[in-house]
């Protein structure tokens, strides 16, 4: 079991900075995800990874070998690194067979039965036993993401980096083909970087998910974790929807239009009242037909509905202004049961469900 | 952005600021030796600009503007048009009947119908003229040529009208267009690109033929270059003349590239390939089946006929075993050496073009090595002549190195064409993933790169190896003393009229140059297909 880990990480082409003093542990054995939109720098950290490419600055240790350092640098055909590409990237002018088989060395190659048995274990691990005679054309997209994990498994990597496996596939198959992947990484027992775009796919796969923002890793956490606790606002927002409504921090409670909220993570040392950004999950918020006034209850109209069998995503539009000062109310979000369809323009009313989040607003830094 | 953490490193060398730059260092190694190559590439044109600089400007004026060069110009230009205009229009209704109507036997014409282009111009010329003497003149040489090169446009339309999406066509019918305002509307709009391209080929070929020319005796200025260095040894008349063509190459280039930017050929929607049906013939189609035994009867049943009737009812030659051995192999090896020379020249560039796109400097350094199409082989023999007898006191002058250089600079635009598709067969990220396989970069070069390349370099060796063996203009400038090439020898024979011992070569050149084609054909058509791209 090998650990990587990455301190320090700079990357620019010509002026624009690409990964700006990026650190980051990935635990041996671990699936890691690397979240980020499209141009944040994940395929060039992978890159570096992988050794295509060298760092400015910053060292990459793999176990105990440094790999990319100041005066070192391993070149990738000694790293040991499976490597999964966006598109495949099979060999055209090579069976299944002899893809998978391509990194075995000249005498593993040579013994017909052995490396025959191997490449045909491996096919049969990612259900595709029997196609070992075909070529890559011959496959269709998540067939030939699975011949390309295979072949990076076969060298046994004590690391696989896996560069969007998933965004090319139809949905269908995205989910069959993730487990499958899940499930193979785990048996080989790889210490394992997934980069994506895509957060239900980092979410649902990865032990620990690391956003990358600005070049540098702004949170890495499980994602539970993540999703409970952001770092900030902008994470919050970033993972899942996110409500932030304005309140006022007191301690262990924050007094927001829903009234006064428990916060998770109260913070002793704001004595006093303060004005903070609170994060209301749209599962949090209680949505209840009808205009009864009720304790803690918000009278809203409802402007927008999506509905998604197993639950609806309800838009509203509170109608009071939030308690003391302040702008009118932003729309919130509100995650229901399924249950009857909202006429646009319905009245309801909304309660909220603490534990919430709250993060005191930074007075304007001079 | 907030500062480094670490002390970063000078950034390497600015390039474009897209995030996902594959190689951003500069190969500054394969850069230096693209520009050698282009600078190669320039040396006629340099040469040109040599020797109209040094005999000033009014000897320049005097010798190009004369009476004959009037004349030659009047006979080069209206012969262009008109065999041009007939080129297109034979070329695409070829097209369009074997790619797009249900014509009888569609497979085989589409064969037959290019085998022309593998046949040297000189021997069409020599086949129709040697069967009457009322092929000459003007009219021989509209006739000869328009049969030697109609395939130039055939090919490109064909393969466009293939690739063409159906889906418009069914559009302008479905508004109410009908058949043959659809066909003048749609197809041959979508063609256009493909048409133009093709003209632009037969353009290129008409200005710098020699050999087809002399025999019908029609005056161009290539026969008119010829005979002021064989005959006057006028070296001066020759470059201002041979300054008046190229000027025209140019101008032939300059206007096909700008009747090209004004449209582009679109194909709406995924690229998935849907087949139109065949259009249906009805009556027309024993007219059009006689059209195509006349085309190809006159194309190809012409000349090889004429030659072997010379072989077989003319005087019994005494001997022609030896030398026609002799020159098959002088033709072979100089056909190989430059074929390898060609290739090996346009590897740098391709490369360079091919991964590392970007940088208005490195694409004008590959658009650049496209002019020599523009230069017709006496123009580059007679530059590179020039250039032995006045840097190197002779040296090198008529020997088999300095023709085959001669031979890779006029077919470096084929061989870069060739390598550069070939390139695009293999690319960058397929390497990476066989080094993250624990494969070196020389493993990595055989196992993959060379694999995956392999066909397509063969196939530019091929393309030059059979431009080599068909080309006369330049080889007769630059042949060695006492060598012989099937093209030269044939030559040698045609002009004593000794045409029993001519026909043989011709024979065997169009045996030599036919079934490579049949072959690579194939082999261009194949890597058409989407699949093996990826």
């Amino acid at each position: 079991m090998t650990e990587l880990a990455i301190t320090g990480l700079a990357k620019a082409f010509g002026r624009h900075q690409v990964l700006d003093g990026l650190d980051l542990d990935v635990p041996a054995g671990s699936l890691t995800a690397i979240l980020g939109p499209s141009g944040s720098g994940k395929t060039t950290l992978l890159r570096i990874l992988a050794g295509f490419e060298r760092a400015d600055a910053g060292t990459v240790r793999i176990g105990t070998a440094i790999a990319d350092g100041p005066g070192t640098y391993l070149p990738p055909e000694r790293r040991r690194i499976g490597y999964v590409p966006q598109e495949g990237s099979l060999f055209p002018h090579l069976t299944v067979a002899a893809n998978i088989a391509f990194g075995l060395s000249h005498k593993e190659r040579r013994r017909p039965g052995r490396a025959g048995q191997h490449a045909a274990e491996l096919l049969d691990a990612v259900g595709l036993a029997g196609f070992a005679k075909h070529y890559p054309h011959q496959l269709s997209g998540g067939q030939q993401q699975r011949v390309a994990l295979a072949r990076a498994l076969a060298i046994k990597p004590e690391v696989v980096l896996l560069d969007e496996p998933f965004a090319s596939l139809d949905a269908h198959l995205r989910a069959s083909v993730r487990a499958d992947v899940q499930r193979l990484l785990s048996e080989a027992g790889a210490t394992t970087v997934l980069v994506t775009h895509d957060q239900d796919e980092a979410l649902s796969t990865a032990d620990r998910v690391a956003v990358l923002r600005r070049g540098r890793i702004a949170q890495c956490a499980a994602p539970q974790q993540l999703y409970s606790s952001p770092v900030d606002a902008d994470m919050a927002r970033f993972i899942g929807d996110a409500n932030l409504i304005p309140g006022q921090l007191n301690g262990s409670s924050v007094q927001t239009l829903f009234g006064k909220l428990a916060v998770t993570h109260p913070d002793l040392s704001v004595a006093t009242q303060c004005p903070a950004t609170v994060l209301v999950r749209p599962e949090q918020v209680e949505l209840l037909p009808g205009t009864d006034e009720m304790d803690g209850a918000v009278a809203a109209r409802v402007t927008g509905y999506g509905y998604h069998g197993h639950d609806a995503v309800v838009t509203v539009q509170p109608e009071a202004a939030p308690p003391g000062e302040g702008p009118a109310a932003s729309p919130l979000i509100v995650r229901t049961l399924g249950g009857d369809a909202l006429p646009l323009g319905a009245p309801v009313m909304l309660r909220a469900r603490g534990p919430v989040l709250a993060w005191p607003d930074q007075a304007p830094a001079s | 952005m907030t500062a480094p953490a670490a002390p970063a490193r000078p950034a390497v060398a600015a390039g474009p600021a897209a995030s996902r730059v594959r190689r951003p260092a500069r190969p500054v190694a394969l850069t230096a030796t693209a520009t050698v190559i282009a600078a190669i590439l320039a040396l006629p044109l340099i040469f040109l600009l040599i020797e109209a600089s040094g005999s000033g400007l009014s000897e320049d004026s005097r010798l190009i503007f004369r009476e004959l060069t009037a004349t030659l110009l009047w006979n080069t230009i209206r012969l262009t048009v008109v065999v041009t205009a007939l080129c297109a229009v034979i070329g695409t209704a070829a097209a369009w009947c074997v790619e797009r109507t249900d014509l009888p036997g569609r497979r085989i014409w589409a064969v037959l119908v290019v085998v022309p282009l593998a046949i040297p111009d000189f021997v069409v010329s020599f086949g129709w003229a040697s069967l009457s003497s009322w092929i000459a003149g003007f009219r021989g040489a509209v006739i000869v040529m328009t049969l030697a090169v109609y395939p130039l446009v055939y090919l490109p339309v064909a393969a466009s009208l293939r690739g063409a999406d159906p889906g418009q066509e069914e559009v302008a019918r479905s508004l109410g267009t009908g058949r043959v305002r659809t066909f003048l509307r749609i197809t041959l709009g979508q063609a256009r690109g493909a048409i133009l391209g093709g003209c632009l080929l037969v353009a290129m070929v008409l200005l710098a033929e020699y050999g087809a020319f002399e025999i019908v005796g029609y005056q161009t200025f290539t026969t008119e270059i010829f005979t002021e260095i064989g005959a006057a040894f006028s070296l001066p008349a020759a470059c201002a003349l041979a300054l008046v063509l190229v000027l025209l190459s140019l101008v032939v280039l300059a206007g096909e590239g700008l009747s090209r930017g004004r449209g582009r050929v679109s194909r709406s929607g995924p690229l998935a390939q849907r087949v139109s049906p065949p259009q249906r013939l009805g009556r027309a189609r024993l007219p059009v089946l006689a059209g195509f035994v006349l085309l190809t009867g006159l194309a190809l049943g012409v000349p090889i006929a004429a030659s072997v009737y010379w072989m077989t009812s003319g005087v019994r030659p005494s001997l022609t075993g030896v030398p026609l051995l002799a020159a098959a192999g002088y033709t072979a090896l100089y056909g190989a050496l430059a074929g390898l020379l060609a290739t090996l020249l346009a590897l740098p560039v391709a490369l360079l073009a091919v991964r590392h796109p970007g940088g208005l400097a490195r694409r004008l350094l590959e658009r650049s090595t496209y002019l020599v199409l523009a230069i017709p082989g006496v123009v580059i023999a007679l530059a590179l002549s020039y250039f032995t007898q006045r840097y190197l006191g002779g040296f090198a002058y008529q020997t088999g190195p300095l023709l085959i250089l001669a031979y890779a600079i006029m077919f470096f635009p084929l061989a870069l064409v060739g390598v550069k598709a070939s390139l695009a067969r293999a690319p960058v990220s397929l390497d990476e993933v066989a080094r993250s396989l624990g494969q070196t970069r020389l493993a990595v070069a055989l196992r993959v790169t060379l694999r995956l390349t392999g066909p397509g370099l063969v196939a530019a060796f091929c393309l030059v190896f059979l431009s080599v063996i068909t080309e006369l203009t330049a080889t007769l400038i630059l042949i060695p003393i006492g060598v012989q090439t099937l093209a030269t020898q044939f030559w040698a024979y045609e002009t004593n009229l000794s045409y029993a011992q001519a026909a043989p070569f011709a024979l065997v050149m169009i045996a030599v140059a036919t079934l490579p084609s049949i072959v690579l054909g194939r082999f261009f058509n194949r890597s058409a297909d989407p699949r093996m791209v990826t």
